[in-house]
């Protein structure tokens, strides 16, 4: 990544070639198990579909690994260590880097400004000390990282508010993996987005897999996201139901483990009528 | 694979527009141009052309300087979503402070008396600004109400400490070496706003701080989620705006020798007249400053031009209003005509 100098810096860490390992995640909310000791790992350069039914403790799950929840019990380890993770800010100093549902982007700010919002450019010397933009400098970056993701928009300069449903989910994706130097977990990236431009974003999982990023995605849109998956895991009532190679996985494979026709259940009969 | 984004057409003809045809299509252009006419009707109708000349070109300048300041306050806080209703009676409280601790040292020398008195009219304004802002970030109060309840309560405090009269007999030094003061020919109450309005159109549009009060504005949580601290900023900016309000406070006692305690109130209204006309957003993100200055003009040319035509200046109010509401529409049916849209940013 070009843009060393800025983004928080993991790479004093161990390379295990791991973005993250969980294990025995457990959350508790009242009586409700969220999570139930999950064991998950993501692989820097995979894509790796998380499956499951509303309430199978997805969103739980995400955010115990973007910080926004703390586990009741469980570790999640980073390069070999074991990380304590307050936030989102915490989880992207360890790499992490969440992409949201509703994408989190500035309307009314351009591509370039969304980009790098709370991560800017100043300038050198006394102008960059009063907070002086270097906005040539974010320019040239911004390009860069659209280039490598094989997006192509008409200018950077252009507000967010103008772009399509899925160039925004474009640059969502793009402004992510600009910081994240180890992992994305994305949030229903094809949920509002038409064909063609789902399509255009499972490209753009893709290709950031390709660039060595480990992407987590979570997802209702089963046969779409099989194609790109590398590895699937559905979860069913906080637990993991699945967790194999794509492969010759199919949809029918997926639903069954989502509604506990196969898979490890432990209480599989009462809610399968 | 390759993929093109813009294969999909989403963006006609973004490219091939220029900066010229951008600013056409902004009302900070439109805005500049009815300024521009207005000058020249009145010109033309005043007698033996009055309007131009350098007398009551002063006259525009010195008019404009304080509504300048708290335009670019209020300009600042709706581009961060916000609202500062309390700037008025701020400005009030700052000029009976600063008009009364003025009185109180009148006898020292003339560096003594400017220092006091600028230097409490901005801590006052600063003070104020400072209790807005923990309203809006500790007790979570929409800043409309929270300034809405503080233009009361300020007015009550500045009523309170002037005894419910303006303060008068200040240091003629104030006025004298300032308030009516030039340089250059240019009245230095106007100078001061003018530096001003080049310093925060800089901070917009060039620092980390102006991109992120825009960025606050436009998605207060996408300005979270990008790890900005938005408490803090608002603070800041809050006190910014108190701080210019306390300098248009000083002004005012600066060129009229007294304050004006009745005259004030309603000067935020006419704040955000002027920053909206010229094209900022009320919801946020979206600030013209080269627009706030033709709002800002716009009110003073139409108020000191009827007066010189020889027709009542009341006309100014409705002529202001009626552009109000032809700005925003035209805004409106720009958003609603689809396609992209450009605005002064």
């Amino acid at each position: 990544m070009s843009a060393s100098e800025t983004i928080p810096s993991s790479t004093d860490v161990a390379d295990d070639g791991y973005v993250f390992e969980a294990t025995d995640l457990v959350k508790t909310f009242g009586h409700v198990q969220a999570t139930r000791r999950v064991s998950i790992a993501l692989r820097k350069g995979e894509v790796l579909a998380l499956f499951g039914d509303n309430g199978a403790g997805k969103s739980t799950l995400t955010k115990l690994l973007c910080g926004v929840y703390s586990p009741d019990s469980g570790a999640i380890r980073v390069g070999g260590s074991e990380v304590v993770l307050r936030g989102t800010r915490d989880a992207e100093a360890h790499g992490i880097t969440v992409v949201h549902q509703d994408l989190a982007l500035a309307p009314d700010l351009s591509v370039l400004e969304n980009m790098y919002l709370g991560h800017e450019i100043t300038r050198r010397g006394v102008l960059g000390g009063l907070g002086f933009l270097d906005r040539s400098a974010m320019a040239e970056r911004t390009a860069a990282a659209l280039h490598k993701l094989s997006i192509r928009l008409p200018s950077v300069s252009v507000a967010v508010k103008d772009l399509s449903g899925g160039q925004r989910q474009a640059v969502a994706v793009a402004r992510a993996s600009l910081w994240a130097n180890a992992g994305i977990l994305m949030d229903e990236p094809t949920a509002a987005l038409g064909t063609i431009q789902s399509d255009i974003v499972c490209d753009l999982i893709r290709s950031t897999a390709a660039a060595g990023i480990g992407v987590m995605v979570i997802s209702h849109d089963i046969p779409r996201i099989l194609d790109i998956a590398d590895r699937v895991i559905v979860l069913r009532h906080g637990q993991i139901a699945l967790d194999r190679p794509t492969g010759s996985l199919n949809r029918s494979d997926v639903v069954a483990a989502m509604v506990g026709l196969t898979g490890t259940d432990p209480e599989n009969e009462e809610d399968n009528r | 694979m390759t993929l093109s984004i813009a294969r999909t057409g989403e963006l006609p003809g973004a490219k091939q527009r220029t900066r010229i045809q951008r600013f056409v299509g902004n009302n900070a252009f439109w805005l500049l141009l009815i300024d521009a006419v207005l000058v020249v009707l009145f010109t033309a109708v005043s007698i033996n052309h009055t309007f131009i000349s350098p007398a009551n070109i002063k006259n525009l300048m010195l008019d404009s300087g304080e509504g300048l300041l708290l335009g670019i306050a209020i300009a600042f806080l709706l581009g961060a979503g916000e609202f500062d209703i309390s700037l008025g009676s701020n400005l009030i409280l700052a000029s009976v402070v600063s008009g009364m601790l003025a009185q109180k040292v009148a006898s020292a020398g003339i560096g003594v008396v400017f220092a006091v008195s600028i230097a409490a009219a901005i801590v006052s304004g600063v003070v104020v600004g400072a209790v807005n802002a923990f309203i809006v970030t500790r007790l979570k109060v929409n800043s409309l109400i929270a300034t809405l309840a503080m233009l009361g309560v300020v007015s009550g405090v500045a009523y309170i400490v002037s005894g419910g009269t303006d303060v008068v007999g200040l240091p003629a030094t104030l006025q004298n070496d300032f308030g009516v003061a030039t340089l250059l020919g240019i009245p230095a109450p106007f100078l001061l706003a003018f530096l001003a309005w080049v310093i925060a159109a800089i901070v917009l549009r060039r620092t980390a701080f102006g991109l992120h009060l825009l960025a606050m504005g436009s998605s207060r949580a996408a300005a979270e989620r990008a790890g900005l601290d938005t408490r803090r900023k608002l603070l800041l900016l809050f006190m910014a705006a108190g701080a210019l309000a306390g300098m248009a406070g000083f002004i005012d006692i600066t060129r009229f020798g007294a304050t004006n305690i009745a005259g004030h109130t309603e000067d935020s209204l006419s704040a955000i007249t002027a920053a909206v006309i010229g094209g900022t957003m009320l919801e946020g993100g979206v600030v013209s400053m080269t627009g706030l200055l033709g709002g800002v003009v716009l009110a003073v040319i139409l108020a000191n031009g009827l007066v010189v035509i020889n027709v009542s200046a009341y006309y100014q109010l409705i002529v202001v209003g009626v552009i109000l509401v032809a700005a925003v529409s035209l805004d409106q049916l720009r958003q609603s005509g689809g396609g992209p849209r450009f605005r002064a940013r």
